[in-house]
């Protein structure tokens, strides 16, 4: 199954396809620019694996929490791919990718909880704690907008994102529990890809039925 | 040759398919409308959350209403510019990707040249060259049309638009939302000659507007009535309301009217096109009937329901350019402001 996933809800765009057990991937920061990159780095993806545009089976997207106008782009272009191409699309959390990340950079098979905390802006985070073991990832906490002081961080293994890196309460945190962490990065197109291919089918669903995920009023 | 437009540059979302053969073979429209009421005016975040809910639906509808498949289209047109930033690039980024998908060309087009073009959907259509009045909520301008593309800006407004002026006067009114409309229905009940607002820029040479000044006269002349020592609210308020909306339009209208009259004069054109949300205004539609007796002009405007944005007018505008250039771009494109004047060049 050829999969393609892309991510324009951060400061990183990035995409990233799976063909034939290969992971070809493509990303850039480049705030304000998504959008004239998105396309070009799907045809240099789709270039080097060799393989046409129609021969995509599904693709994957990161719809948010991130930039209003940056989750909106990934949505719209993956609604106007998945029409396009008819195909199925998963939508999945970028605060998730960062969990899922983290887990991954832990290498252990042991339960661990990850907390993620990524910068929205306006002195808040975006904020989520999982549980992870293995594959399964499993949510602890709801996916939040809130003041860092608000970010529940006992108990954790591991806590990633942009968060850590802005955030006087967060960075205390850091120099307190030198945990493995990560928190000068993005998430990641082919994060997203080998986080679900394995479970694409189950999880696929119409383009319709993807919205982003905001978090914020507006 | 069938072309798919998509609209999302302000709070309307629209999806048309034009067939260069058959004319408009379908045309989908989702106003907002009620979404930003509450907030007196179009509220940008809210426009695109809504944009990005609304426009595959639409364009699933319109392929069914038109009894086409996607795989049947030549082109898809897009509104690139200019409106509002987020929600211009939900339309964008949709109508790209979906053209580089099916290896289509895909058409970036000027929401203005697609509200300029309108009238050309109709049986009987204007022929180039000839002078455009664009009035709308965020324009209003007077645009010599010489050809496809090939527009040169004879005035233009220096501060609010003229649908943007009749909005701001509704909402000191106290009208409600969307206030233009309510101010010149109530217009039509009220003494136009009772009050004398300004004309602005009427004893200058030129075609350009100012519509600021006017919404000031009217509060002051509004505060100054109420003050008065035998105003009775409950007797007078509703008569008071109806004649400032009536002599408001007049003041806008006449501005208008002289200034299409000055253009042509200027061109010599024989074709007056008036186009955008106010050409449905119905006291501009029968002032500009009576300068075309006048001038022994002709004047055409759109249909009504072409005169607010729209999907038909950029599904139409696309299949024109199509004709003429393929292009075919995977780069995403917005842009919030342009100038019409700039899109000469594309045509070159």
């Amino acid at each position: 199954m050829n999969l393609l996933a892309i991510d324009t809800a951060t400061e990183c765009c990035s995409a990233a396809l799976w063909v034939d057990g290969m992971l070809y991937q493509r990303s850039a920061v480049k705030p304000r620019l998504h959008a004239e990159l998105i396309l070009p780095f799907i045809d240099e993806l789709l270039t080097q694996a060799h393989i046409k545009k129609s021969k995509i089976d599904g693709i994957i997207v990161g719809q948010g929490p991130g930039a209003f106008t940056g989750v909106r782009i990934g949505v719209g272009v993956v609604q106007g791919l998945a029409l396009a191409l008819n195909i199925k699309v998963v939508a999945v959390s970028n605060l998730k990718t960062l969990a899922y990340r983290a887990y991954n950079k832990l290498s252990t098979c042991e339960r661990k909880t990850i907390v993620v905390a990524t910068d929205a802006r306006m002195n808040e985070v975006y904020s989520v704690r999982y549980s992870i073991k293995g594959s399964v990832i499993s949510l602890l906490s709801k996916e939040k907008v809130s003041n860092a002081s608000e970010v529940d961080l006992t108990g954790c293994d591991a806590y990633i994102g942009s968060g850590f890196h802005v955030y006087p309460e967060l960075i205390e945190h850091k120099k307190k529990h030198p945990m493995i962490f990560e928190t000068n990065t993005y998430s990641q197109a082919k994060d997203m890809l080998l986080m679900v291919k394995d479970d694409f089918i189950r999880l696929k669903t119409e383009v319709e039925k993807i919205e982003p995920v905001y978090l914020r009023e507006p | 040759m069938i072309v798919l437009g998509i609209e999302t540059s302000c709070d309307e979302t629209g999806i048309a398919i034009y067939d260069t053969d058959n004319g408009l073979i379908a045309d989908q429209l989702y106003s907002q409308i009620e979404l930003h009421a509450q907030y007196g005016g179009v509220f940008p975040e809210i426009a695109s959350r809504d944009h990005i809910k609304k426009t595959v639906p639409l364009i699933k509808q319109a392929c069914i209403d038109a009894n086409i498949s996607l795989n049947d289209l030549d082109g898809i047109a897009y509104t690139a510019g200019p409106g509002l930033i987020g929600a211009l690039l939900v339309g964008s980024s949709v109508g790209c990707s979906l053209a580089w998908a099916l290896d289509l060309p895909s058409i970036e087009v000027h929401h203005m040249e697609g509200h300029l073009l309108a009238p050309l959907l109709d049986e009987d259509k204007p022929e180039f060259p000839f002078v455009c009045l664009l009035v709308s909520g965020g324009h209003s301008l007077l645009v010599d049309v010489k050809g496809l593309g090939d527009y040169t800006i004879l005035g233009d407004t220096l501060d609010d638009a003229a649908g943007e002026a009749f909005d701001k006067t509704a909402k000191l009114l106290g009208l409600g939302y969307p206030g233009g409309k309510i101010l010149s229905d109530l217009a039509t009940k009220g003494d136009k000659n009772r009050f004398k607002f300004p004309r602005p820029m009427m004893n200058r040479p030129g075609l350009d507007f100012s519509f600021s000044g006017l919404k000031t006269a009217v509060r002051v002349t509004y505060l100054k009535e109420i003050e008065k020592d035998n105003y009775d609210e409950s007797r007078d308020k509703e008569k008071l309301i109806n004649d400032i909306a009536a002599s408001f339009q007049e003041a806008i209208v006449d501005t208008l009217v002289k200034k299409c009259q000055r253009a042509i004069k200027q061109t010599s054109y024989k074709t007056l096109v008036i186009a955008g949300g106010v050409s449905a205004n119905t006291e501009l539609r029968i002032q500009l009937k009576e300068l075309e007796t006048k001038l022994r002009i002709k004047s055409y405007f759109p249909a009504l329901k072409y005169c607010t944005d729209n999907g038909a007018m950029i599904a139409f505008a696309g299949a024109l350019r199509l004709l003429k250039e393929k292009s075919q771009s995977n780069k995403i494109k917005a842009y919030p402001r342009w100038s019409l004047e700039d899109l000469e060049e594309t045509l070159v």
